[in-house]
C-alpha cells in the first residue's frame, strides 16, 4: 500500500504548492495584476466554508441521522439569496470604514467600543478553537488510516505525532502569508488564491471518490439504494426521523448555518475583508450555493457504499471517504482523497487563525498595551513590527490551543458535533450585527449584555459539557446537574426537553441574547458617538462615498504629529503613499496646502483602523489630537438623521396644515363669490322683471286709467333707481377694491354729512314709521375726506338700521362725539341685533347675515364692505356692538382734520 | 436604485420561498419511504428545490445585471 514516506512527501509537497500559489498571488498583487479579482475566485474562496467536517463528517452525519447533514448547506444557500441585501451592506460598511474583522465590525458599530471588541474576540476564540482542533484531528485521522495504524492520536507522544508537525507547518504558512506586512485593508491576495485552489481540489477529490463509489463499485444511484435497502443500518438514512423535535432541530440547524456563513471569522475574512469588488457578489450568490450542492451530491452514495462495504460498524463512518478507495486498492485515488481532506482542513485552519489573530491583536492586546501607561507605547516610533509580532504569536498560540484541545477531548467527538458547537457560538453575533445594520436604535449596552448572556449560555450548555466528555468535569454535571440541581442540567436547562443539544442551546442563548439586546436598547439612550455610528452603518447606501468626517474630530493636531503616528504603525513609505493618495483625491498639494482639519484626522483614523482596529485607532488619535469639547453646532449635527427626520416631518406637517388652511379659505371665497353672483343677479333680475312687465302692460293697454298709469310709472322709476343703485354699488366696490377710485378730498364738517344723509333718507324713515333722533356734537366736527363717499357711508348705515329696525316701534339714534383722536359717529337701532360670531364677518365682502331674518335681506352684501373700505381710506376705523334682541350700534371714528394732514 | 430594489424584492421572495419549501411542514409531505427512479423521494425533493433555488437566484442576478449594463435602460 502507500508508505508513510510517500504520504509525507505528498503532504509537504502539497503545502509547498500552496506556498507557491500564495507567493505568486502576492507577487501579482504587488505588480497590480490581481489574479483573484474575479467572481469565480471569490466564490471558490467562500467555499472555505467546507472544511474537513464537510469532507469527512457529512458522510458520518448521514449515517447517523439521514438527510440532517444537508441543513448545514441549505442555510448558506438561503442566506446567499439574501446576500445582496445583507452581505453587500456589511461589505460596503466594512470597506468604507476599513473594518477588518467581525469583532471590529461590532465594536465600531456600537461607538468604537473597546469592551465590545474584546468581548467578541474572546467569544470567537473560545468558540472557534475546538473547530480548529477537529481539522487537525481530521488530518491526523486520515494519516493514521493511510498508514494503517490503529492507535488513537492521543496515545502518541507529542514529538512523534505528525499532527504536531502539521500544526507547526500550518502556523508557518499562516504567518508567512497572513502577516507578511501590515496593510490598511488587511487583504491577502496570495492567501485567497491558495484558498481558492484548495476549494477546487477538495471538490474534485470528493467528486472523484463519489463517482468511483457510485459508478465504479456499483451501477449508479439506483443500484446503491436498492442494495442498501436490505441493510437494517441503512434504513434511517433515507428519511428524517419522525421522533418529536426533529423538524425543530432541522429548522434550528438551518438558522445556525445561515448565521455561521456570515459570522464565522473565516467567512467574514474571505467574504468581506478579502472582497475585491462587491459586484462579484452577483455571481458568487449562485456559484457558491451551487458549489455546496455539488459537493453534497455524493454524500449519500458514499455513506451507503461504506455501509455495504464495511458491515458491522468496524469502520468509523467519518472515514468512509478515505477507507473506501483504500480498501479497493486504489492508491492514486486514495492519495487524492487524502489531499482533498487536507486541503479542506488546512484552508479552514489558515484563514481562521489569520482572522482570529487580527482580532486578538487589534481588539484584545493592542487596546490593553496602548492604555498601559508604563509601556509608553503611544510614544514609540515604530509599532508595526510589534503588531506583526503579536499576530504571529497569536497564530502560533491558536494552533497550539487547537492541538491541545484535540489531544484532550478531540477523540470523543464526531466531527460535525464540534463544528456545530462553533456555529452556535458565532450565531451569538447575529443580533448585534444584523440589528446593528438595520436598526439605528440598537445600543452598546444592549449588544454587550446580549452577547454576554448568549455566550454564557453557550458556555454552559455546550462548551462545559464537551469538557465532561474529555474527563475534565464529572459525568454527574450533565446527568444530575451541577450540585445535583436538576433544572440546571446543561442539556435540559430549566427542564426544557425534546430538542437536540445544539437546538436547545440555540434556543436559550438566542432568547436571552435577543431579549437583552432589544430590551436594553429600547430602554437606554445611545451616546452621541453610538448615534453617529448607528446612522453611518444603517444608512451606508444613502451616504456612499461621503464619510462626513467633520462630525468626528474637533480639535487641533499638528501635521507632523499625525504623520509620525501613522508612520509608527504603517512604516514610512506606506504612510507617504496613503497621504499622497489623500491629497490627490482632494486635489491639493500635500506639501503646501494640506490642513489639519477634521477631514484629515478622520482619514488618518480610518487608515489606522485598518491596521489596528477602530477602537485602538480612536485611542491613538486621541493622543495626537487635542480634542475640544464639541460646540453646540456639532452636537446638533450629531443628533443627525433622526432629528432631521423629525424636523422635516414637522415642517411637512406645518406646511400641510398651512396648505389646508389656504385651501379652505379659497374654497370659502369661491363659495362666497358664487353666492355674490347669485345675489347680484337675483337683485338685478327682480327690478328688471317688474320694469319689464309694467312697461309691457303700459304698452299693450293704452286705455289704462291715468292714476294706474302714474302708479305704474312711479314703480318703474323706483325700480330703475334701485337698479342703478345696485350697479353703482358693484362698480364702486370694484373701483375701491382695485384702488382706482377717484377721491375728492375736502375739509368737511361731519355734522353736515349726517344731516344731509338723514335728510336723504327721511322719506324712507317716514314710510316705515321709524323714530329717528340726531344728537350732534358742537360746534364743528371738521375732518378731511370725500363728501359724497362719506354720505354714502351714512346712507348705508342708516338704510341698514332701517332694514333691521323693530317693525312696530322702530327707533334710530345717530350721535356724533368729539374724541381726543377723532370724530366718532354712532348709528344705533333697536332691531333684532347681530350674533357675536356674525359681528366678525359682517364687514367681509359678499357676506350677508343670512340667519337673522327669515328671508334673505335685500341688498348686495356689499354695502358694509364698501363702507368699511371708505372709512379705512380715511384712516378711520369701523366696528359694531350688538346683542341679539337688544339692537345694534355701528360706530366709526375718523381722525380730526389738522393742518399737518392737509 | 429601483433596479436594485427590484432585485432585493425578488431575492427576498426567493429566500422566503426556499425557507418555506425546505422546512416543516412542507418538507414532511415528502418524508416518505419511496423512491423515484431509484433515488429516495426526500433527497430527490430537497436537491431539486435546492437546484431550482440556485437557478432562480442566478436568473435574478443575471437579469438585473444585464438591465444595469444595457445602454437603452436608463
Amino acid at each position: 500500500m502507500i508508505t508513510t514516506k510517500t504520504i509525507l512527501i505528498f503532504s509537504f509537497g502539497y503545502i509547498g504548492l500552496l506556498f507557491a500559489i500564495a507567493y505568486y498571488g502576492d507577487k501579482r498583487a504587488d505588480e497590480g495584476k490581481s489574479i483573484i479579482s474575479n467572481p469565480y475566485v471569490y466564490a471558490l474562496s467562500l467555499a472555505v466554508y467546507c472544511t474537513a467536517w464537510t469532507f469527512y463528517g457529512s458522510v458520518g452525519r448521514a449515517v447517523a441521522s439521514g438527510p440532517n447533514f444537508l441543513t448545514i448547506y441549505i442555510g448558506p444557500t438561503l442566506m446567499f439569496g439574501l446576500s445582496w441585501f445583507v452581505l453587500r451592506k456589511i461589505i460596503r460598511i466594512s470597506k468604507t470604514y476599513r473594518i477588518t474583522s467581525i469583532a471590529d465590525f461590532i465594536a465600531s458599530r456600537y461607538g468604537k467600543s473597546t469592551t465590545l471588541g474584546g468581548l467578541v474576540s474572546v467569544i470567537a476564540v473560545i468558540g472557534i478553537v475546538p473547530y480548529i482542533s477537529i481539522q487537525l484531528k481530521a488530518i491526523s485521522r486520515g494519516f493514521l488510516i493511510l498508514t494503517e495504524q490503529n492507535l488513537p492520536a492521543g496515545h502518541i507522544s507529542v514529538f512523534a505525532d505528525t499532527d504536531f508537525y502539521l500544526a507547526v507547518l500550518l502556523a508557518v504558512f499562516s504567518i508567512f502569508f497572513g502577516t507578511r506586512h501590515l496593510d490598511v485593508t488587511e487583504r491577502h491576495e496570495g492567501l485567497v488564491a491558495a484558498i481558492a485552489f484548495e476549494s477546487v481540489l477538495k471538490l474534485a477529490a470528493f467528486l472523484a471518490v463519489g463517482l468511483f463509489v457510485t459508478f465504479g463499485l456499483y451501477e449508479g444511484f439506483g443500484d446503491l439504494v436498492k442494495q442498501a435497502a436490505s441493510l437494517p443500518s441503512a434504513h434511517n438514512l433515507f428519511n428524517i426521523s419522525i421522533e418529536p423535535g426533529t423538524y425543530a432541530n432541522w429548522g434550528f440547524q438551518i438558522f445556525v448555518s445561515m448565521m455561521a456563513i456570515l459570522f464565522l471569522p473565516r467567512q467574514f475574512q474571505v467574504a468581506v475583508v478579502e472582497n475585491v469588488n462587491e459586484e462579484h457578489l452577483n455571481k458568487a450568490m449562485w456559484l457558491f450555493p451551487l458549489y455546496l450542492l455539488i459537493i453534497n451530491l455524493f454524500v449519500l452514495p458514499v455513506a451507503l457504499g461504506g455501509l455495504l462495504q464495511f458491515p458491522g460498524g468496524t469502520v468509523d463512518p467519518d472515514t468512509f471517504v478515505l477507507a473506501l478507495p483504500m480498501s479497493q486498492g486504489q492508491p492514486v485515488l486514495t492519495l487524492l482523497v487524502f489531499l482533498g481532506g487536507m486541503s479542506a482542513a488546512t484552508g479552514m485552519v489558515i484563514v481562521e487563525t489569520i482572522a482570529l489573530s487580527t482580532m486578538i491583536c487589534n481588539q484584545l492586546v493592542m487596546p490593553v498595551l496602548l492604555r498601559f501607561e508604563p509601556l509608553k507605547l503611544t510614544q514609540q516610533t515604530d509599532l508595526s513590527s510589534l503588531i506583526l509580532t503579536i499576530r504571529r504569536i497569536s497564530i502560533i498560540l491558536l494552533l497550539l490551543l487547537g492541538y491541545l484541545y484535540f489531544r484532550l477531548t478531540g477523540e470523543y467527538h464526531p466531527l460535525v458535533s464540534i463544528g456545530l458547537q462553533s456555529f452556535v457560538a458565532v450565531t451569538q453575533f447575529a443580533p448585534s450585527v444584523l440589528g446593528g445594520i438595520f436598526w439605528k436604535g440598537a445600543t452598546r449596552s444592549g449588544a454587550i449584555w446580549g452577547l454576554t448572556a448568549g455566550f454564557g449560555i453557550w458556555i454552559y450548555t455546550l462548551f462545559l459539557p464537551s469538557l465532561v466528555q474529555g474527563g475534565l468535569l464529572p459525568e454527574s454535571f450533565i446527568t444530575a446537574g451541577p450540585w445535583g440541581i436538576e433544572w440546571l442540567r446543561p442539556y435540559q436547562l430549566f427542564g426544557l426537553e425534546g430538542f437536540s443539544q445544539k437546538s436547545h442551546s440555540v434556543f436559550w442563548s438566542m432568547l436571552f441574547n435577543i431579549g437583552l439586546y432589544v430590551g436594553i436598547s429600547v430602554f437606554k439612550n445611545p451616546s452621541a458617538l453610538e448615534h453617529t455610528q448607528a446612522a453611518r452603518f444603517v444608512d451606508i447606501f444613502k451616504r456612499s462615498g461621503d464619510k462626513d468626517p467633520a462630525l468626528m474630530w474637533r480639535g487641533q493636531a499638528s501635521l507632523p504629529g499625525l504623520k509620525s503616528l501613522l508612520t509608527r504603525f504603517l512604516g514610512g513609505s506606506k504612510t507617504n503613499t496613503a497621504l499622497e493618495a489623500y491629497s490627490r483625491n482632494k486635489e491639493i498639494d500635500w506639501e503646501k496646502e494640506v490642513i489639519e482639519d477634521a477631514g484629515l484626522i478622520a482619514h488618518i483614523e480610518s487608515l489606522l483602523a485598518g491596521a489596528i482596529g477602530s477602537a485602538s485607532a480612536r485611542v491613538m488619535i486621541a493622543t495626537a489630537v487635542k480634542e475640544e469639547p464639541p460646540g453646540i453646532d456639532e452636537v446638533m449635527d450629531m443628533l443627525d438623521e433622526t432629528r432631521h427626520a423629525i424636523e422635516y416631518s414637522h415642517e411637512l406637517e406645518q406646511a400641510t396644515a398651512e396648505l389646508k388652511r389656504v385651501n379652505e379659505r379659497l374654497t370659502e371665497l369661491d363659495k362666497l363669490k358664487d353666492d355674490f353672483i347669485a345675489t347680484v343677479t337675483h337683485e338685478l333680475k327682480t327690478p328688471l322683471t317688474s320694469v319689464r312687465s309694467l312697461t309691457e302692460i303700459l304698452h299693450e293697454n293704452p286705455e289704462l286709467p291715468i292714476e294706474q298709469r302714474n302708479q305704474f310709472l312711479s314703480i318703474i322709476v323706483k325700480e330703475n333707481e334701485r337698479l342703478s343703485r345696485l350697479i353703482t354699488q358693484v362698480l364702486d366696490f370694484q373701483k375701491i377694491e382695485s384702488g382706482v377710485a377717484d377721491w375728492q378730498l375736502d375739509t368737511i364738517d361731519m355734522n353736515d354729512i349726517v344731516e344731509d344723509a338723514v335728510a336723504a333718507s327721511a322719506q324712507l324713515v317716514q314710510e316705515k314709521q321709524i323714530h329717528l333722533d340726531i344728537d350732534l356734537a358742537h360746534p364743528f366736527c371738521m375732518i378731511r375726506g370725500d363728501r359724497d363717499r362719506l354720505i354714502q357711508v351714512m346712507l348705508n348705515l342708516i338704510s341698514n338700521a332701517i332694514k333691521f329696525c323693530d317693525r312696530k316701534n322702530g327707533h334710530i339714534r345717530i350721535t356724533t362725539i368729539h374724541k381726543s383722536h377723532g370724530i366718532r359717529v354712532d348709528v344705533a337701532d333697536n332691531g333684532i341685533g347681530i350674533h357675536k360670531k356674525d359681528q366678525e364677518i359682517i364687514f367681509e365682502k359678499f357676506r350677508q347675515v343670512n340667519a337673522v331674518t327669515e328671508s334673505r335681506p335685500p341688498g348686495t352684501g356689499l354695502g358694509l364692505t364698501i363702507t368699511k373700505q371708505i372709512i379705512e381710506f380715511h384712516e378711520g376705523r369701523i366696528w359694531v356692538e350688538s346683542e341679539p334682541g337688544k339692537g345694534t350700534v355701528f360706530s366709526f371714528i375718523l381722525p380730526i382734520s389738522t393742518e399737518k394732514q392737509q | 436604485m429601483s433596479l436594485s430594489s427590484h432585485k432585493n424584492k425578488r431575492l427576498v421572495s426567493l429566500f422566503f420561498l426556499g425557507g418555506l419549501l425546505l422546512n416543516y411542514p412542507i418538507l414532511s409531505l415528502f418524508n416518505l419511504k419511496r423512491t423515484i427512479g431509484g433515488i429516495p423521494l426526500l433527497y430527490m425533493y430537497i436537491f431539486s428545490i435546492w437546484f431550482i433555488l440556485v437557478f432562480c437566484i442566478s436568473l435574478v442576478t443575471r437579469q438585473t445585471t444585464q438591465d444595469v449594463n444595457s445602454p437603452d435602460n436608463k
